[in-house]
């Protein structure tokens, strides 16, 4: 709970800091501040509270995400600190980020609808600005109506299913619903399920599952490369924390109703996905259409057993996050002013600059699931799990997509390696050096020692 | 029997009114129905106790909401010199989409079982109350609504201001 | 001291090749020379583990420490080990692997582009070699094992031949495909195998140990690798379908006939150190996966199974031998016949006797040994000519005699003429497939007649490239500079004559070797028959 005050204070202070003039400093105290709500998280530890009236509930799930959103938009910052340099101003934006990171907080750690739409809005309206922020750019023009329109679509589909739940239940509170559901089995009325059904929906939208992606790669590609990256790390662990937590809760004992409705969501997202992944000549397309893929493998543990897969769900994301800032990372170095992310523009990158080139190279690796990197291990509790829930072919398909997975991601690599340069050497200052050496570390320390960070929940 | 009736003209209003929307071309007027339309649903929501709905729906879409989009319409309109108007494409598949939702809106609204209007009726519901509850049980999510509209400002001001200075 | 040599033998060149990453690229010796310490190093603590090693069927200089404990709440405890120990089979291949390692850095002085690159990858593709042959979980065996892949894939994409990027992405895939079947069997195997010592007290520890998978009774009931009650998919029970997985995961590696295409294009492609790391030690692994894992696991399956695998051998023998007649470029000529060599590790293992499997064993030991100084033959040539088709060339013994007498002894070592190691083996897998019928049954007797004909063949194919290219008038084709053709330089000399040396040792002494490796044979050999029995016994 404090970490939230610590993090909206620190979106006024960046507000502040235009007025009061020491918008230099304000990076180094958003750093520090953000540091500092690591800490309040990590102090907060295996003490459950719940926060007014039962508006937001602080347990070791809501904590651990929370502190996977924290440390994940600590190192956003450090990967994306070019882009608070350019476009507009410099506080709006970390003051946007900030609301941003405080939405994503609520959607972890809410204990009523209530929260969690505020959560959501909070989080996609600052995302609306950002994307757009590249004005002068129609692809960022764009990118930013496109997902305000869909944004907003989403929104109103979830809204209408909360109306509903409430209607059947009478109350906002998940574990009142959760309670209501288990006692009034059999006598809910049909719009309850109706309801639930739009909040799958309108989840699966902010979650970007297949069908309801199509947002996502035009909105990928459009918005300046950080942006992207905040969407596909930060957002990304929100939404499907605040998935997990409704499913997971909520609706539970309803899983009937669901359950065959998200089996299909989940192979379609897995073959979708990755096979048009394939064909994307921009390596920020193909790794917005990745990160879609990548839901579907999270989706095929939580349907493989809703209740205990907090744990697996937990270290993929996290596995995922640090791989995906690396890859995003990298993209902003290598795509320059002009954000110029195709294929091509990685020709030999191994000789132009080794050390991003590696850094790139293991953070594919690890999205592409190849051991020792923990992107192995997520993939392997995942299908473990299914394995053990008796989802022989599902894991089949899984394992067949993620073989397409390496295919595509062996693409940019094949060009790092092989293809002759198209430029002179690429400069990168120390900072972004020390960066992607301490991403590479972070990255084998998850691989090789995944157990201590699975172990939280 | 006169509330009735007039529940039953406003009801017939809005419905009215929505329909019209589909009629017209002239984007100005669709806009003016949709005040209308949305005027009566107020009306519709006091004659059901929920005053401060009514009040709400008034003030946030008859008032700000709808206030926009005659703006919208107005400035954009201002360029060609002729009224914006809409064109009617995709009518059959439209009709069709809106028909089904519609068969499926009924037939769940007659196989729903709906708790008795009168345990409702004798549950005053007004204002105050919901004003205490705003600063008691919901003050976080009321404070947090206050954060949502400070990002929705900030946004608002980095999109429309330095469309220059960004070069 | 003694009981960290596994462990030093792994993590010293991870040492090394992290030093080497924080050193500037221009210290072009300085690469090389931390590659060459680190190789004699390695011997320096292999020879203790030799030496102290007794020759029993048990494992020996354990090393065991605790790696990842996952509590998973209702489905049990997930738990990895460091687990780490050599036997009668992981004791030569590993001796093998650090002797030819040292060849190849010594091998690879004449690589140029990105030495740094270049010495950072093979000094962790050698940590990863040594951690799969020693590796005794599934899981740390697994790590390794698709750890190979990486630096492999880099060395012949980057510094392979013109259709390098071809060779390395078919590689690539086909590993690939063969690593993520075996991972399919290691999760199915892992969901079904409890710890019997840490799982007490109605706690489920799922163990990744492969000793404890060796054992049925460690097996949950009804879960899907159960012996009493496995799945029925398809065709087969699941066991039966874990080791195919697994045997087609291995086969590729090995490689086996059809799914050996990789190979050749990868061989022709490489530099010359990394030809002989592959063929000399990375296909070993195949045939090391399939008696460490796929055998003594489902030991009824590969009862059930050894006529097609023992087949799928003899094809390999003989498909092998044939391709490599055909082949006009000499490092092809020597891959394919790799593949036929290889084939007699599967049929050897396929007999299930303890001859066969020593010699499996053995074949695996003298191939790696024989086809390192084919590949560097090879690479002698390619060096001073860029060259390799074999037609070029004609009478080369005039100009290069002592070269001429390595490539005899090379080539007769690989041909399996007595005296040399391949004899010793090829000799204990036609008796051990010849008594599979008498002992067993697994084997049909006609298997092993046919394999012989692999040795004719393979007698065909080096005599004709002996004729055609060392005999007769001296006479070079298609620009190659005569001046070019001089003999061999004393780093070749370094190179080639402690590996002849040792392919001659273990063809007059096979004794040593064979002491140490038996009692593994014996013990597995004993463990898949009654295992094998006692599982088909109670279906």
């Amino acid at each position: 709970m404090n970490a939230l005050f610590v993090i909206c204070g620190l979106g006024i202070i960046s507000l502040i800091a235009e007025i009061a003039n020491f918008r230099k400093w304000l990076i180094s105290i958003i750093v520090l501040g953000l540091l500092g709500a690591a800490a309040l998280v990590v102090a907060d530890w295996n003490t459950a509270v719940a926060y007014y009236h039962d508006m937001l509930v602080f347990d070791n799930f809501s904590l651990a995400f929370t502190g996977l959103i924290i440390g994940s938009s600590l190192l956003w910052f450090w990967t994306a600190s070019d882009f608070f340099e350019a476009l507009f101003h410099k506080t709006d934006k970390s003051a946007l980020i900030l609301f941003a990171i405080a939405g994503g907080v609520l959607m972890t750690s809410f204990n009523n609808m209530a929260m969690l739409f505020l959560g959501i809005e909070i989080l996609s309206i600052s995302l609306y600005v950002l994307a757009g922020s590249r004005k002068e750019d129609l692809g960022s023009n764009e990118a930013a109506f496109k997902y305000f329109l869909m944004g907003s679509f989403a929104t109103g589909f979830l809204l209408f299913g909360i109306t509903l739940v409430y209607g059947a239940t009478g109350t906002f509170q998940i574990n009142t619903i959760a309670n209501y559901v288990l006692t009034h089995a059999g006598e809910l009325p049909s719009f309850f399920y109706a309801g639930a059904l739009l909040m799958l929906i309108g989840l699966a939208f902010k979650i970007s599952a297949v069908p309801f992606h199509f947002w996502a790669p035009d909105v990928y590609e459009g918005s300046p490369t950080a942006v992207t990256g905040f969407m596909s790390t930060v957002v990304k662990i929100a939404a499907i924390a605040s998935f997990f937590k409704i499913f997971a809760t909520c609706f539970s004992t309803i899983a009937p109703v669901w359950y065959t409705i998200l089996l299909v969501i989940m192979v379609l997202t897995l073959v979708i996905a990755n096979i048009t992944a394939v064909y994307q000549n921009s390596v920020k397309r193909m790794l917005a259409y990745s990160s879609v893929g990548h839901v579907g493998y999270i989706l095929l543990a939580f349907l493989a057993d809703h209740k205990e897969s907090d744990g697996t769900i937990f270290f993929y994301l996290a596995a995922y996050a640090v791989s995906s800032l690396a890859a995003f990372g990298a993209l902003i170095l290598v795509g320059g002013k002009e954000e110029n992310t195709l294929v091509e523009r990685f020709n030999g990158l191994f000789k132009r600059n080794p050390i991003v080139a590696v850094g790139l190279t293991i953070a594919l690796l690890s999205l592409a699931g190849i051991p020792p990197l923990p992107g192995f291990f997520g993939k392997y509790l995942v299908f473990a799990m299914a394995i053990n829930n008796g989802m022989i072919p599902y894991v089949i398909v899984a394992i067949v997509t993620s073989l397409i997975g390496v295919y595509y991601y062996f693409r940019v690599i094949i060009a790092m390696y092989f293809k002759d340069a198209v430029a002179e050497p690429l400069k990168v200052s120390t900072s972004k050096e020390v960066l992607i050496v301490v991403l590479i570390l972070i990255t084998l320390a998850l691989g090789i020692f995944p157990d201590f960070l699975i172990q939280l929940l | 029997m006169s509330s009735a009736w007039l529940l039953y003209c406003f009801e017939a209003i809005a419905a009215l009114s929505a329909l019209g929307i589909l009629f017209v071309r002239n984007v100005f007027y669709g806009a003016l129905l949709l005040i209308c339309c949305l005027l009566a649903i107020a009306a519709v929501f006091v004659f059901n106790h929920a005053e401060f709905v009514a009040v709400t729906q008034i003030l946030v879409y008859a008032g700000g909401v709808l206030v926009l989009i005659v703006f919208g319409i107005m400035l954009s309109a201002r360029h060609g010199g002729k009224p914006l108007v809409v064109s009617h494409n995709y009518l059959i598949s439209g009709v069709l989409l809106s028909l089904s939702i519609l068969g499926i809106l009924i037939y769940a609204i007659s196989k729903t079982v709906w708790p008795s209007p009168t345990a409702l009726t004798t549950q005053e519901i007004n204002i105050e109350k919901v004003g205490v509850h705003i600063m008691s049980d919901y003050l976080l999510p009321f404070e947090i609504a206050g954060v949502l509209l400070l990002v929705a400002l900030i946004g608002a001001i980095a999109m429309a201001s330095s469309k220059s200075k960004s070069v | 001291m003694q009981h960290y040599l596994i462990s030093l033998l792994i993590f010293t060149p991870l040492v090394a090749a992290c030093i080497c990453l924080f050193l500037p690229k221009k210290f072009e010796k300085a690469f090389r020379a931390v590659a060459l310490i680190v190789n004699v190093q390695q011997i320096l603590w292999l020879l203790p583990m030799l030496v102290g090693f007794r020759a029993s069927g048990m494992f020996q200089f354990v090393e065991r420490s605790n790696w990842i404990t996952l509590n998973l709440g209702s489905w049990g405890v997930l738990k990895a080990e460091y687990l780490v120990g050599v036997d009668g089979m992981s004791l030569p291949l590993v001796a093998l692997s650090v002797f030819v390692l040292l060849i190849a850095t010594i091998s690879s002085w004449s690589i140029q582009k990105n030495v740094k690159g270049y010495f950072v990858l093979l000094l962790i593709l050698n940590a990863a070699v040594i951690g799969s042959f020693v590796a005794l979980d599934f899981l740390l065996f697994y790590l390794f094992f698709e750890f190979m892949l990486l630096p492999m894939f880099f060395l012949i994409a980057i510094w392979g031949g013109p259709r390098r990027e071809y060779a390395s992405i078919k590689f690539l895939l086909y590993t690939l495909l063969g690593s993520i079947l075996i991972l399919v069997v290691m999760i199915g195997l892992y969901t079904s195998v409890s710890d019997p010592v840490a799982s007490q007290g109605g706690l489920l520890v799922h163990s990744f140990n492969l000793l404890h998978m060796m054992e049925p009774m460690n097996f949950i009931s009804n879960t899907i690798l159960d012996p009493n009650n496995p799945w029925q998919i398809g065709w087969f029970n699941a066991r039966y379908w874990a080791f195919l997985l697994l045997f087609i995961g291995f086969a590729i590696k090995l490689p086996m006939v059809p799914l050996h295409t990789w190979l050749p294009d990868a061989h022709v492609e490489a530099p010359t150190p990394v030809s002989v790391i592959l063929a000399a030690i990375l296909l070993k692994i195949g045939g090391y996966g399939l008696l460490r894992i796929a055998y003594p696991i489902f030991p009824e399956a590969a009862m059930h199974f050894g006529m097609f695998v023992g087949i799928m051998g003899v094809l390999s023998i003989i498909y092998g031998a044939l391709n490599a007649m055909a082949s006009k470029d000499l490092k092809r000529l020597i891959a394919y016949s790799s593949v036929s060599h290889m084939g007699f590790v599967l049929l050897g293992a396929a007999s299930v006797t303890e001859e066969g499997i020593a010699g499996a064993v053995y074949q695996m030991v003298s191939h790696g040994i024989i086809s390192a100084m084919l590949f560097l033959i090879a690479g002698v040539l390619y060096d001073r000519t860029h060259d390799r088709i074999i037609d070029h060339y004609s009478g080369l013994s005039s100009k290069m005699q002592n070269f001429t007498a390595l490539v005899l002894v090379g080539f007769f070592a690989s041909m399996g003429l007595p005296g040399f190691s391949g004899f010793i083996a090829e000799v204990m897998v036609f008796l051990g497939s010849f008594r599979s019928n008498a002992t067993n049954g697994v084997l049909h007797e006609s298997l092993a007649v046919i394999a012989t004909s692999g040795l004719i063949l393979s007698a065909a194919y080096y005599l004709w490239t002996l004729q055609r290219m060392f005999f007769g008038p001296f006479h070079l084709k298609a620009n190659i500079e005569s001046d070019a053709i001089v003999d061999l330089t004393s780093r070749e000399y370094v190179m080639l004559v402690p590996l002849a040396i040792a392919a001659l040792c273990f063809g007059i002494f096979p004794q040593p070797m064979l002491d140490m490796i038996d009692p593994f044979a014996k013990y597995l050999t004993a463990l898949v028959i009654d295992h094998g029995k006692a599982i088909t016994l109670n279906p």
